[in-house]
């Protein structure tokens, strides 16, 4: 039984994850993609290590370092809370392999099992940045001991336990009495959206309480009394902290306990509840009765209607809304709530005029927004999935009479005008704020928008070489794509040209900067243009 | 008229899927394609439509050639894979109306609403795909594939999942459209359609195409009192 439960659960994490990103990297020795996955991981690893380093070294000045374990256990908690309200509903309802995995001669107890294991899987994902990293940190600045690391190790095991039942109960529950055959699409994104409105929200009034180190220890001190204040509702967190804080033996015995008893309990409860919401989620349900009318046979261009099927398409699938159009609208939103809400931000208006003074012809402005708007739009996962997203239809770009490279360049459009609308809204935003002079803040988002003309293609192109239309779950798409790497490097490269401009050409008049940046960033999108006008038949070979 | 001249197609060196196949559909029939699981059908049609490139030979389409004139050839034709799920985010009545723009259909709300309502689908046009069984998502990409009216029809297992009276349907349209002087061509593992409907047959086995001809022919030929079951097993067995 138990062989069954690991067998199968190895198999949902396989296809949920890509088994065929783990086969290419280490079989076929695509020393490249190990190269990327290294640098994407180092990167968030860096991030993890930096904020933890500073905050541990804040606190214990004034000896307080051991509130920052208990700040990692509820972010450890926060997150899988979260993240299972996201991949729960992917995982046990709207996977295809419930159509196959169903009339197997599986025990129901067995599904359900697996299926929860998954997602306490996923759980250790995030884990490794926001638990891990964090705590190993901690030990080196503390010196911890030999037995800490094994205390740490066994609470990040099974920390997530309690937070990834308590939300798939929550999903289980809704299921019931939801009719998700016909809501499924919204319930998802409303969710979602909800999720990362508290996150936004968390975000905000952290930059508005972190003006300095004083602040930041204040933050740090609230955010501690707020995990002691859920010690009722979430004991594994108190026991979670006291054994990593005082190393005590019977709190990580209860610990261990407690998430043992909670995953005996789940799989029990979950066993009765279900298999009634999973059986009919993927039935064909009630139609709209509304019929058509003339408006409804309305001619359009070609390209509009291209463009507009690809934008239906991104939109009204939660998991392709959510992954790839919210994050290019999140971020610069995040930034320009942030920045106008900031602490310090009257001082910096204040002092405008003197930054005014400074860069009269908006050279440095000009500079530093290109930089700002290329960052920003490091995490826009639109061209790059532009083809895998289409799935099996994937194969309909190669038998209509419209030129591949064409549909490509359409396929495009959707990118390149969301992440220059939010940088727009932005950089308004920022520049009436600071009162920046407008032609810098013109030409730079000139600039910006052929770098996104130029990113785009790139990720098609990207996308074209490496397709990932073969998913059990439009989850895979996005999450476990090797290719969204590719993305994230081109942007860090980018940036480099940017920064050189910032720092050897802003003695130069703005306009020539204009044209030397105008020159390198359409140089590039047109050189990308031509490649997939050229060798679109190249292109299409690996697609189906 | 469609024309396969010595087409050949590997996918692992050394196998050929499709092993120099040369055959002539033309204008006004209805030709079966038939063959076992793995034979080389779908990687046929798929060569013939465009999604796979062949590695030898040219496939033209009303004397189109598909690897030179990829445009031309495929504005000749109307497809219907093996997997309705096309773009199911889509409202059928979306789907359909793109595909209008893309061939530049007039008259579209006449032709869709006539065939949606052969097809019995008309009411359900405001939903999306994704809400529709396998079958009613065949049917909208066969009323898709017909739009533009093409001179070339090409079906991939087109009866899967069809109800009765929707296959009866679809196998009268076969008809009407040969009728008119086109070209029907189909795969399918239904013996039965193929002996009622097809003008000619080819039965095609590990790539290689075996026999072309009437149905009568392949009797005459390999099982003089048998069946079509038995004549596609004596042929696709001794292969």
């Amino acid at each position: 039984m138990l062989k069954r439960i690991l067998s199968l659960t190895g198999i949902l994490i396989k296809t949920n994850i890509g088994a065929s990103m783990a086969k290419q990297s280490i079989g076929k020795k695509k020393i490249f993609t190990i190269l990327l996955l290294v640098f994407a991981y180092g990167y968030l690893t860096f991030i993890s290590g930096a904020f933890s380093y500073g905050a541990i070294s804040t606190l214990m000045i004034v000896n307080q370092h051991s509130a920052f374990i208990s700040l990692v256990c509820l972010i450890n908690i926060v997150s899988s809370l979260f993240e299972t309200f996201i991949t729960s509903s992917n995982v046990l309802y709207f996977s295809k392999d419930n159509d196959y995995l169903l009339p197997l001669p599986f025990q129901p107890f067995e599904i359900v099992a697996s299926k929860i294991n998954t997602l306490l899987v996923f759980s250790y994902f995030s884990e490794v940045f926001f638990g891990l990293i964090p705590l190993i940190v901690y030990g080196y600045l503390t010196k911890a001991s030999f037995l800490f690391y094994i205390f740490m190790i066994i609470v990040l095991i099974v920390i997530p336990f309690v937070p990834v039942f308590l939300a798939t109960l929550v999903m289980m529950v809704v299921m019931l009495f939801v009719n998700m055959s016909k809501h499924k699409s919204l319930f998802q994104t409303i969710g979602i959206i909800m999720v990362m409105v508290t996150t936004m929200s968390i975000s905000i009034y952290m930059t508005n309480n972190t003006g300095s180190q004083e602040d930041l220890l204040v933050v740090l001190n609230q955010v501690n009394g707020l995990a002691q204040s859920l010690y009722p509702y979430f004991p594994t967190l108190k026991f979670a902290s006291e054994a990593l804080i005082n190393a005590s033996f019977v709190s990580l015995l209860l610990l261990v306990l407690i998430s043992a008893v909670s995953y005996v309990v789940m799989i029990s409860v979950s066993n009765r509840i279900y298999f009634k919401g999973v059986v009919g989620s993927s039935s064909t349900g009630s139609y709209s009765k509304r019929k058509v009318e003339k408006k409804d046979f309305v001619k359009g261009s070609l390209a509009l209607s291209y463009v507009a099927k690809e934008f239906k398409c991104l939109i009204r699938k939660p998991v392709y809304f959510t992954q790839c159009v919210l994050p290019s609208l999140i971020l610069p939103i995040i930034m320009t709530v942030t920045f106008s809400q900031a602490v310090g931000v009257d001082e910096l208006v204040a002092d405008s005029s003197q930054i005014t003074i400074f860069d009269k012809s908006g050279q440095i402005t000009f500079s530093v927004l290109v930089l700002i708007c290329i960052f920003m739009s490091m995490y826009t996962y639109i061209s790059i999935t532009a083809v895998s997203r289409d799935g099996s239809s994937a194969t309909f770009m190669k038998y209509i009479p419209l030129p591949f490279y064409q549909q490509l360049v359409y396929k495009c459009i959707p990118d390149i005008l969301l992440t220059f609308v939010s940088n727009l809204m932005m950089m308004t935003v920022v520049a009436a704020k600071l009162k920046l002079p407008v032609l810098a803040v013109v030409l730079a988002l000139v600039i910006f928008l052929i770098f996104a003309v130029g990113r785009s293609f790139f990720g098609v192109i990207i996308d074209c070489k490496k397709p990932r239309h073969n998913f059990t779950s439009e989850y895979q798409v996005v999450k476990s794509n090797p290719s969204i790497f590719y993305d994230i490097v081109y942007n860090f490269v980018l940036l480099i040209p940017s920064a050189l401009s910032l720092m050897i050409l802003s003695d130069l008049p703005l306009l020539v900067i204009f044209l030397i940046n105008l020159l390198f960033h359409a140089g590039l999108s047109y050189g990308f243009y031509r490649y997939i006008r050229e060798k679109d038949f190249k292109l299409a070979q690996k697609i189906f | 008229m469609i024309e396969i001249r010595n087409v050949s197609k590997s996918y692992t060196k050394g196998i050929k899927s499709v092993d120099g196949l040369n055959l002539t559909i033309n204008n006004g029939e209805i030709f079966g394609f038939l063959g076992p699981n793995g034979a080389g059908k779908t990687t046929t049609i798929k060569m013939i439509t465009g999604i796979l490139n062949s590695d030898e030979g040219e496939i033209l389409i009303d004397g189109y050639d598909i690897d030179k004139q990829p445009m031309e050839a495929k504005k000749q034709f109307g497809f219907v894979p093996d997997n309705p799920d096309v773009f199911l985010s889509l409202k059928a009545i979306e789907y359909l109306n793109f595909l209008c723009d893309i061939y530049g259909v007039e008259d579209r709300e006449n032709k869709v609403i006539n065939m949606a309502k052969k097809f019995e689908i008309y009411d359900v046009l405001n939903n999306k795909l994704e809400s529709f069984s396998h079958g009613m998502r065949q049917k909208v990409v066969i009323i898709g594939a017909l739009l533009h009216n093409p001179n070339n029809w090409i079906l991939d297992e087109p009866m899967t999942g069809l109800d009765p009276k929707s296959s009866f349907d679809l196998k009268e349209m076969m008809r009407e459209h040969a009728d008119e002087g086109k070209t029907v061509f189909f795969s399918t593992h239904v013996l039965e359609v193929a002996e009622k409907m097809c003008d000619r047959v080819g039965i095609i086995s590990k790539g290689r195409l075996l026999f072309v001809g009437t149905i009568d022919e392949a009797k005459e030929q390999f099982a003089k009192e048998g069946s079509l079951e038995k004549v596609f097993l004596e042929i696709t067995q001794n292969a």
